[in-house]
Formats: C-alpha cells, structure tokens, sequence
C-alpha cells in the first residue's frame, strides 16, 4: 500500500511538472495564434481544401493527386496582410496541387530571419533586403540560382541589381519599386498659398515658414521610431554621393570610408528644418501618429515612403498628396526622388520542393495574371508598384509624381541597402541622437564611422 | 536529519526528478551546450562562417560602452524599479488587509496589470503619454503639461518605463506581500498591541521581521525581473531615444539578431548570467540573514 501512494506521489510530481510545461507551449501556441490570426483565417480555407482530400483519399474518385505539396513563405508585416491573404487563396485556388502558407512575421524581420539562420529552419520561400543581405545569404549557399527564370525578363533590367550575388548570378526577384521622398498635403499647400514645390533646401525652408504663418504645421513627425530615421539619412546623404554609390560603399566597407563626404554639412541643415518645423514634442511621434498626421490634414508634409499612404487611403474623403523629392541641396539638380527595390523574394536552396516554389515565383512576377499577387498587391493607393512595366494599380498624384520622376531619369537608389549587413538600423540610432538635440553633426558622423567598423569583417 | 528523511531520502530525490529533467533540457543543456560554448566562437549569421575566437569576445566585452551602457541603463532601472514597486506593494498589502470594503475587488484591480501582456502595457502607456496627455494639456492650457517630451529625452524616456514597469508589478508584489502579512500570526500582533507597540512601531518591529521570507522571494524576483527586462522598454521605446533606454537583454538580442554576431552576443548573455548569478546570490545570502522563526 505504501509502495503504491509513493509512486501515486511520484506520478503526481510528474504530472505538475509536465501541466507546467504543457502551459507554457498552450500559451506560445496562443500567442502565434492572435499574432497570425488574420492569416490563419485565410488559411483555414486551404486546410479544410487539404481535410476534404484526406477524406477524399478513402473515396478515391475525389481528388487524383492525392497529397499536396505543402510550400511555406515569410514575408515581413505591414498594412498588406489582406491582399497577402487574398493572394494566398488565389494561388492555391489556381494549382490545387499545392498548398502554400504565407506567414506574415510581426516583429521585427531581420530579427527573425537571424534567429531562423541560428536555428537552421528557413522557410521554403521568403524575402530579404535587397542588395547586401541578398549577396550575403547566396554567398552562404542558401539561396537558389534563379538567373533562368521568367521574371528576368519580366522586370527592369536595373532592378536585377537588386538580387544579384556577388558573382553576378540572379538569386532574388525584386518585385516592387518603393520610393522615399516629401509627401505633401495639396489641400493645405493651396491654402497657404503656396504655388511651386520647392526644388531646394532654401525654398523647401521658405516653404514651412509660409505653412507656419498660415496656422498649418508645416512637417508630421515620426523620429520616435529610429527606422523611419534609417531612411530619412539615407535619403538625405543619397544626393550626395550618387556618383558613385558602388565606390562610397566599397571605401566603407573597406574601413577606410566615412561619413563626411562633400556636402554632409547640407544633409545636417536639412534636418535643422526638419527640427524646427516638426511642432513641439516631436520625439514622441511615432511612424503611425506622423502617417496619421498626414492622413488628417494635421500637418501638410512627411518625410517617409509610398507606404504612407495606406493610411492616408483609408481616410474618408481621401486627401490628394502628392510626391517630390527631398529638397535637401542648396543645387536643385542633384536632388532626386530616391527610389529602388524594396522587396526582394528568394528561393530556399534546400527546399523540398524547387519546382513548385518556382511556379510560385512565375504566377507571382505575372503582370498579366488576372486576379495574381501583382493586380492584388498593386491595387491600392500606398501600394508600392511592381519593378517592371505595368498599366494597373490605383492611380494617384503622388503615383503620378512617381512616374513623372522616373519617366525623366530622376531617381537615386537607397544607400542603406548597400551598407554592410546590420548598419542600416544602427545609422537610424545614431541620427536620432542628432533629431532630439542631444548629439552634435561632428558626433554623429564620428559615431557612424566607428560604429561602421562593427559591421565589417 | 529525522530518522523519516534517511528513510525516505532516495525517494524525495526522484521527486525532484521530473521537474529537473525540464529544467535541464529547458535550460542546463542549452546552456552548456548552446551558449557558453558558441561564446568562443566568431560566428556571423549572415555570411554563416565560424571560427574559433578563443576569449577574445570576452576581452571586446570589456572595452564595449554600449553593452556597459546598457548594463548601466539596467541598473538605473533596476534600483528605481525594485525600490518603487516593493514600496508601493507593501504600501498597498499593508492597507489592503485591513478592514475596508470592496477589498478584494481592489486588490484584483491592482493585480490586472500583472495579467495584461507587457506589450499591450506598454502600447496603452506610450498612447496616454503621447496622445492623451498632449491632450489634456491643450484642453486645460497646462503648457507645462505639454511641453514634457515624453520620450524625447533619455531621462523622461528612462522615466516613463520606469513608471510603467511599476505599474505592472505593483499587484503581483502585493499579493505576495498580502499573503505574507496574512501568516503573522493575529496573537503576535494582538501581544504586540497590548504592550503598546502601534502603528508605525508595529510594522517596524513586528510585521517587517516577520515578512523577511516573503521580502527575499519578491527581492529576488524583482531584481532578476530587472536584468532581465526587455519587452516593456522594446515595445515602449525599442531603445531609444539613441540606444540610451536599450537594457543588456535587448542589447544582447539586437547583438544575436540584429547585427548577427551570434558569437559575440552569446559571450555577452553569460556575462549578464553571472552577473545576474552574483548580485542575486548576494541578495539572498544578506536577506536570509535576517529572516527570523518565531
């Protein structure tokens, strides 16, 4: 009897210990569950599709194929986990043959990719940065060789850079146009009187005093969170080394490089505008409430991306902005709209399933393909617009600034792409220091130098 | 040792047994396995090269101001933090046992905090500082009030986490602490009472003493929660303004994951252990010391 109550003690304990660990993974589970949820409903509609066929497989007149492949693909989050739904259930609706699960990851993306690099588990299909962490992952062996796929003929032929490896072979497909520069309120320009944009930093200043005398406040604020000032720094050092951005890097990398190129003094003072036209309490402003002060009217200008605009779309009625380039030389000409690949989409090299996840790349670098991933990721206003010739997508002023831009030649890339892998987010730390007054030009550059070096081998 | 626990003592070692398979596999193995030995390595995520580094990760360690200006944010935060919820804890156990209505209503609304996930704290605590606040400072006319730059500073930064980190262990200190004054016994109190030892005199002499128990475990549990912080100040700030709120458990993670020198960040996460390992050894050895038996 004794003998019986020890080991009914001894089950006990383990029985706790395991309710213990059996709490932990229920939440984790509950967790990914809320996280992915909208993209969990979506994929409830292919599982069932799945469930049918393993029924199906006991009545064999149903499906002939029989198991499906299944194809995993991760994408970073953003205000497109609808129209990433709406693809998924079109692509599987169109090859009943295969199964593809898009996960949209919340946090933040290289973060991921970097713990699924440690743990040796990369999805089938995914998206990378273009440029460097595109090099550095098909350097590592990880990325499939897509140089004879369809999309190379399909995209601009500059966007291939984007996905290039380091031994010229095309390992990505840069699949949209993104483009960083002043969103601005035409509503509220007209009101102050303003007539003609301003095409340098002196008139771009001219133009805040003439919003701030009307009562309108002139910039909407994000530098709360230090991506937003990843781009903006990019975008205002670009102009200035846009002769020969492969060289600027290259002396970087070579840890010889610095900050302090020709005309760094006029990136700084444009952000001395930026500063004082920004309202008070600037730093607390984070991407949402500045893209919300666009949206409302609350302010007439933001520095930032098309992606901007998804809020603005959701406004009723919906405000016209337009685009122009950051005015952040005192020479109009060296000013561009800073454009480039924003996304990129690799395959595995170890995947299951080449084929399938190259079918999956043909339908999605399609632009005819009715009802596809283009038409549904391009169809909005704040979509980014796909990196090859195409006629659809939601028209807009800002679209039209986009294109008139591009139509004459007079665009740049992004230079943060092509920093050394992992940089990109620190120069957006750094800067920040410069935007909440704390550290000087002279620091910020001596930061950025030093802090470079961290990143090269 | 009683004749029972000789007896029984292979026993009362398998009943650790299961809970100890876990606790290796979930931990001891990783550790020793994972993290101490790949902190001697040179490993990229990116590039996916490794080579042996020897110490020299732990010598970079020494000289690298960002991970002891971390390590120092964690301090700051730590004292303030462990300071402020033990007091305000123990404040509120202290009148929440006594004889007022509604009581456990008020100790549940002090303790749902501790339940909302850190995240979701920190987006409700970041919208009342940026938008509600600004707010009620225009509406009154406090410009005082609205010229504070919440996060614009990385002392009013510093501040608004260490507000928020309060608030949201302030329940679960005080329920430890509710349920520590609730095992004194009412005739130590009551004896106390009738030699006329009140108020103030009571808590000092009699109630503290007696609590050092319960003041260990929430010591102990505050200050390695202090170390250990990461969601509230990444979802609050992600470690701005400038890396001046960033605390070493996400400077680690941005080292792993971000600049993905797995290496190098795995050398900083066992310094962080033996750090954490010490000053809570520490603690425990001072605390321990003055528990009493009555």
């Amino acid at each position: 009897m004794k003998k019986v109550k020890k080991w009914a003690a001894l089950g006990l304990a383990a029985v706790m210990t395991l309710s213990l660990a059996a709490c932990g993974g229920k939440s984790d589970n509950a967790g990914s569950g809320a996280d992915n949820a909208q993209t969990n409903e979506a994929a409830a509609a292919p599982e069932e599709a799945s469930r049918n066929d393993e029924a199906g497989q006991e009545a064999p007149a149903d499906n002939a194929g029989g198991e499906k492949v299944k194809i995993n693909m991760a994408v970073w989050n953003g205000t497109w986990g609808e129209d990433l739904n709406k693809f998924m259930v079109d692509f599987n609706s169109k090859n009943p043959d295969i199964e593809l699960d898009v996960q949209m990851q919340t946090g933040d993306y290289s973060d991921f990719l970097g713990a699924k690099v440690a743990a040796n588990d990369l999805p089938d299909v995914y998206i990378l940065t273009p440029y460097t962490q595109v090099q550095a992952f098909a350097e590592a062996g990880r990325l499939m060789d897509l140089s004879g796929e369809s999309f190379v003929d399909r995209v601009y032929p500059a966007a291939l850079d984007a996905g290039k490896g380091k031994d010229g072979k095309i390992y990505a497909y840069p699949a949209n146009y993104e483009y960083l520069g002043v969103f601005y309120n035409k509503a509220l320009f007209e009101q102050a009187g303003i007539e003609t944009l301003p095409t340098t930093r002196e008139e771009f200043e001219a133009v805040c005093a003439q919003l701030e005398g009307a009562g309108i406040q002139p910039i909407a604020p994000t530098y709360k969170h230090s991506w937003t000032l990843k781009h903006l720094f990019s975008t205002l050092l670009t102009p200035f080394v846009q002769d020969d951005i492969p060289g600027f890097v290259a002396s970087l990398n070579s840890g010889q490089g610095t900050f302090d190129v020709e005309g760094i003094d006029e990136v700084f003072q444009f952000a001395d505008i930026m500063k004082k036209y920004s309202g008070s309490n600037m730093m607390d402003q984070d991407s949402t409430s500045g893209f919300n002060a666009l949206a409302n009217g609350q302010a007439a200008m933001l520095v930032s991306g098309e992606f901007s605009l998804s809020t603005v779309a959701a406004m009723d009625p919906v405000p016209e902005i337009g685009c122009f380039a950051v005015p952040v030389a005192s020479d109009a000409s060296l000013n561009k709209l800073a454009v480039d690949v924003g996304i990129c989409y690799v395959i595995n090299a170890n995947t299951a399933h080449p084929e399938e996840c190259k079918r999956l790349l043909d339908y999605m670098s399609n632009p005819d393909e009715e009802g596809g991933y283009i038409e549904i990721v391009a169809c909005e206003l704040g979509d980014a617009p796909p990196a090859m010739p195409y006629s659809g997508g939601a028209p807009s002023a800002a679209m039209d600034d986009y294109t008139a831009y591009c139509d004459a030649g007079n665009t740049v890339p992004w230079v943060y792409q092509q920093y050394a892998n992992g940089f990109d987010v620190t120069s957006g730390d750094i800067f920040q220091g410069y935007m909440a007054g704390a550290k000087d030009q002279a620091t910020v550059i001596q930061e950025m130098n030093e802090s470079y070096l961290n990143f090269i081998e | 040792m009683s004749i029972l626990y000789r007896k029984n003592r292979k026993f009362y070692y398998l009943l650790i047994v299961p809970a100890l398979v876990l606790y290796a596999g979930a931990l001891l193995i990783p550790l020793l396995g994972g993290t101490i030995p790949y902190s001697f390595l040179n490993w990229n995520l990116m590039s996916g090269k490794k080579s042996v580094a020897g110490f020299s990760n732990y010598v970079k360690l020494i000289s690298d101001s960002g991970f002891w200006m971390a390590f120092w944010f964690n301090i700051k935060l730590g004292v303030l933090t462990i300071i402020g919820s033990n007091l305000a804890g123990f404040v509120l156990a202290y009148f929440l046992n006594k004889e007022i209505k509604a009581k456990g209503l008020i100790r549940s609304l002090f303790f749902i905090p501790n339940i909302i996930s850190a995240v979701l704290v920190a987006f409700i605590w970041t919208f009342i500082f940026s938008q509600i606040l600004p707010n009620i400072a225009q509406l009154m006319d406090w410009e005082w009030l609205g010229s504070i730059s919440w996060f614009g500073t990385p002392q009013m930064a510093a501040f608004t986490i260490v507000v928020v980190s309060i608030w949201q262990q302030i329940g679960f200190l005080m329920m430890i602490y509710t349920a520590g004054l609730q095992t004194i016994p009412t005739d130590l109190i009551e004896a106390g009472k009738i030699d006329g030892c009140t108020g103030f005199k009571l808590i000092r002499y009699i109630q503290l003493p007696l609590l050092m128990p319960t003041i260990t475990i929430n010591l102990f549990v505050s200050i390695s929660g202090a170390f250990k912080a990461f969601d509230v100040p990444n979802a609050m700030t992600a470690g701005g303004p400038y890396g001046s709120t960033m605390p070493v458990a996400m400077d680690i993670y941005k080292e792993a994951f971000g600049k993905y020198n797995m290496g190098y960040g795995a050398a900083k996460s066992v310094v962080l252990f033996l750090i954490v390992a010490a000053v809570t050894l520490i603690q425990l050895h001072i605390t321990r010391k003055k528990e009493v038996e009555y």
